[in-house]
């Protein structure tokens, strides 16, 4: 435990040294015209007034040609030149409109933040206990989950959900190490309640098992867990009671890492998972927004999931794309803040980094198919598709950013900042590049949850997240790269299953 | 030199959100797991029944089924007084566990934290329940119950107060002695919502009827089909409704019927003869004037904002305000 605190804390150091070298080298790199212009016999107030036009090609023209420097600069002198013109418009025109869109978003991270904060929270389903419950399926998803699939199956067998109206099924897909003897120990304990389906060929991934393990339902009504969640004995009946009301479709409930005490990443996982359900998932639903079914800790309505197609197999985030396709069909999905369930939450940032380049690639695949029709669709409200779509951008911002910032420091090299406009928007661009890079909206909403959780002091964690953010950012662009490549060379989507940590609880049983 | 001057400052303020972040990175505090517990959605009845069943075997000296855990009265530091019969003397406030093996008795004015009874418990007027409550048998007359109360049978009189009641049945008032006429009931006749939502601007998606606007659903009919409206809906006299709702304002007229579940953002009314008998959330005002929720064998939850009974209403499972409730039965 102690090694790892000493290894997180070198890899803060290096992160710091790092960004402390960056910022060197720019400002090297923004003095450099200055001491050129005073190199050629111009005063710096020249090469300062200097036009865009006649400058940037200069700059250009030193760093590619030492002997250059002490040369009158003639077009027709280079057989290739380079008119920074080109890239000038649309660069200053893109990096508007990602100005635009950061706004945007930050002010949809204050709003939900404010709506938490100050607005009263609604939540009809809440003191629904009694009832006639509908016939209940449990889909356990598990592949290779030997250390934690007892755990998950056990913590059902003591929920308090109607034992006559409740199926369990393990879905054990193509697991090739011990999964399927202690599915079937665990069924040997409750055989009229656990039917497990063990999957032994087919498409990988999570909906195609699902898909697969659709045809072995009871009722109407089905909830779908990871094999390492941990659900409370009452967890079952809050998540059913919203699909008394004929409005919803799906319902989401609140995940809690369960090892937020391993080491850093789980504790700065924990103050995101905070962040995203405690406030960003509740106000969306307060506000009559698009809350999002997140695949797991949630359930479907049967009747809604056929009138929708099914699962779709064909994508890596299947939870998002069934959000799009009830929300398309007139149907609600519904958060629960109340229904918590502990989660585990990768202890490795490698293993953190696969998780977001899967999820970054199965929500643009979303994005891809679901913006259009979204945004076209008259019978939902303006803001609903307004969000709708900016719920839809979440994994592409990240790479915007990333082409923000190259933009920038292109035209900045090229000398760009001389215009009116871009020297405006560098001003604008500073203040909201940072607030993105460590996005001042996500980390207000991060401030609000733990307020709201009553763990402040775990605040004090907060400037780490934006180590969280650079990882984030270098995961959406390997996942948009890998998506174009799957697309041109017509690969087959691979399903990169999350590594587990946690041990059996209780080895013994 | 100036620069100097003015960023060694600048540096030092904007350091500060650090100096918290090294501290707890060479010191970790509140690294715990966020406790989760059983969660608010907590189902009264059940906890009820189990502080009795504890309570029962504390009375008779038996080992708990699971020695390691301890009587729910232990964790908040109280003490059990038991008897064969407890009478809480007017305006004495009660503060331990009362488990009597057959009554507890209230006089007005007296308070009661934590009451058990494996017959009944009379509540009178003035007196009042503090957290929990259970017995065979409740009888309360005009009290306002501040905790939450659970009984086989549940009867309340005069005006009062309450927060969350459960009952097979919770009784308020006396039935009234309906004239012929109106028991009676006119004959319905089926009738086809398609037919009838043909000139408002309603879809049918999935089995569902989805309508932007008030609708009302005419008297002395059958209907079937699950509603989702954007506006009021109301079932006229003697009209019963086969499936659920959901609406801005639900109005059930005298005699209707409606067999689903109600959810309302706004109130729900129940005139005289009404009847629901699935769940209901109202998000304003749930108010009985005679109506009727849930049914025998089958109790449902019903829960709202406010809920306001007036004169007569039966209720099978919870009742639950989450503001307030008061109730001015009939004698």
């Amino acid at each position: 435990m102690k090694n790892r605190r000493s290894v997180s804390l070198c890899i803060e150091g290096i992160l710091l040294l790092i960004v402390l070298a960056c910022s060197l080298a720019v400002r090297d790199t923004a003095t450099r015209p200055a001491a050129a212009a005073v190199r050629v016999g111009m005063s710096a107030a020249d090469a300062a007034g200097h036009s865009v036009r006649d400058a940037a090609p200069l700059a250009v023209r030193e760093s590619t040609d030492a002997n250059a420097l002490l040369q009158t600069a003639r077009a027709d002198d280079a057989p290739i030149t380079f008119d920074p013109d080109t890239l000038l418009m649309p660069g200053v025109a893109y990096l508007w409109l990602f100005t635009l869109l950061t706004c945007v978003y930050a002010a949809r991270h204050y709003v939900f933040s404010l709506d938490r904060l100050f607005k009263p929270q609604h939540a009809p389903y809440q003191t629904i206990t009694h009832g006639e419950w509908p016939r209940l399926t449990v889909f356990v998803a598990a592949h290779n989950e030997e250390a934690v699939v007892v755990d998950c199956l056990m913590a059902l067998l003591a929920t308090t959900y109607p034992r006559d109206r409740l199926t369990i099924i393990p879905v054990n897909d193509r697991s090739t190490d011990n999964t399927r003897a202690l599915i079937d120990e665990v069924q040997a304990l409750a055989p009229d309640l656990v039917k497990p389906f063990h999957r032994e060929s087919g498409k990988p991934g999570k909906a195609a098992a699902l898909k697969d393990a659709l045809r072995f339902i009871r009722g109407d009504i089905m909830v779908v867990f990871d094999a390492d969640y941990l659900p409370r004995p009452g967890l079952l009946k809050e998540l059913v009671a919203p699909f008394f009301d004929p409005e919803v479709g799906a319902v989401m409930g609140r995940v809690v890492p369960q090892n937020a005490d391993s080491n850093l990443l789980a504790r700065l996982l924990d103050l995101e998972r905070a962040g995203g359900y405690q406030v960003n998932q509740q106000a969306r639903n307060n506000l009559n927004l698009v809350p999002q079914y997140g695949g797991t800790v949630g359930g479907i309505r049967k009747s809604a999931l056929d009138a929708v197609g099914g699962w779709c197999d064909d994508t890596l985030a299947e939870d998002t794309d069934m959000t799009y396709r009830l929300l398309l069909s007139d149907w609600r999905t519904v958060y629960l803040n109340h229904a918590e369930c502990y989660e585990e939450v990768p202890e490795r940032w490698a293993v953190r980094a696969r998780q977001l380049t899967r999820w970054a690639k199965g929500h643009n695949q979303t994005l891809l198919r679901y913006l259009g029709p979204v945004l076209r669709n008259p019978l939902l409200s303006r803001r609903c598709r307004l969000d709708g779509a900016l719920l839809l951008g979440v994994f592409l911002m990240p790479a915007l950013l990333a082409i923000a910032w190259a933009t920038a420091i292109t035209l900045y090299l090229l000398n760009g900042v001389n215009s009116t406009a871009l020297g405006l928007l560098v001003s604008l661009f500073a203040l909201f590049g940072f607030s993105t890079f460590g996005n001042f909206g996500v980390f207000f909403e991060i401030v609000v949850a733990a307020r709201l959780d009553g763990r402040a002091t775990r605040l004090r964690l907060v400037p780490v997240n934006v180590v969280g953010f650079c990882v984030t950012i270098a995961a959406v662009v390997s996942a948009l790269w890998g998506l174009a490549l799957d697309v041109a060379l017509r690969r087959e989507l691979k399903w990169d299953k999350t590594e587990r940590f946690r041990r059996q609880l209780k080895p013994g049983r | 030199m100036t620069t100097f001057n003015v960023m060694v400052p600048v540096a030092g303020v904007l350091s500060l959100p650090f100096l918290p972040l090294l501290h707890e990175l060479i010191r970790r505090s509140d690294v715990a797991a966020l406790p989760i517990g059983d969660g608010p959605f907590v189902d009264q009845a059940l906890l009820a029944a189990r502080w009795h069943d504890a309570l029962r075997m504390h009375a008779d000296d038996a080992p708990p089924a699971d020695p390691s855990a301890a009587p729910p009265w232990h964790a908040l530091g109280l003490l059990v007084r038991h008897d064969e019969e407890i009478r809480v003397l007017r305006h004495e406030h009660c503060d331990d566990v009362l488990y009597a093996d057959r009554a507890i008795t209230l006089d007005g004015g007296a308070r009661a934290a934590y009451a058990f009874a494996e017959q009944r418990i009379d509540i009178h007027a003035g007196a009042t329940i503090g957290m929990l409550a259970h017995a065979s048998h409740i009888d309360v007359e005009s009290a306002v119950l501040r905790g939450v109360v659970v009984g086989g049978t549940m009867y309340l009189h005069g005006a009062g107060g309450f927060v969350c009641l459960y009952g097979e049945p919770i009784v308020f008032g006396k039935a009234p002695e309906l004239p012929a006429a109106d028991t009676a009931g006119t004959p319905r006749r089926a009738v086809s919502l398609t037919r009838h939502f043909a000139k408002l601007p309603y879809r049918y998606v999935h089995g569902r009827y989805l309508l932007p606007c008030d609708v009302r659903l005419p008297a002395h009919t059958v209907v079937q089909g699950n509603l989702v409206v954007d506006g009021t809906l109301v079932l006229g006299d003697g009209c019963v409704l086969r499936g659920s709702v959901k609406a801005h304002r639900v109005e059930l007229e005298r005699h209707a019927f409606l067999h689903g579940a109600v959810f309302a953002r706004d109130d729900v009314l129940l005139a005289s003869g009404s009847c629901i008998d699935g769940v209901v959330s109202a998000g304003g005002l749930l108010r009985l004037t005679g109506g009727r929720i849930g049914a025998p064998g089958h109790p449902v939850s019903a829960c709202a904002r406010d809920v306001s009974v007036i004169g007569h209403a039966c209720v099978h499972g919870d009742l639950v305000a989450c503001r307030s409730g008061w109730f001015h039965a009939s004698r």
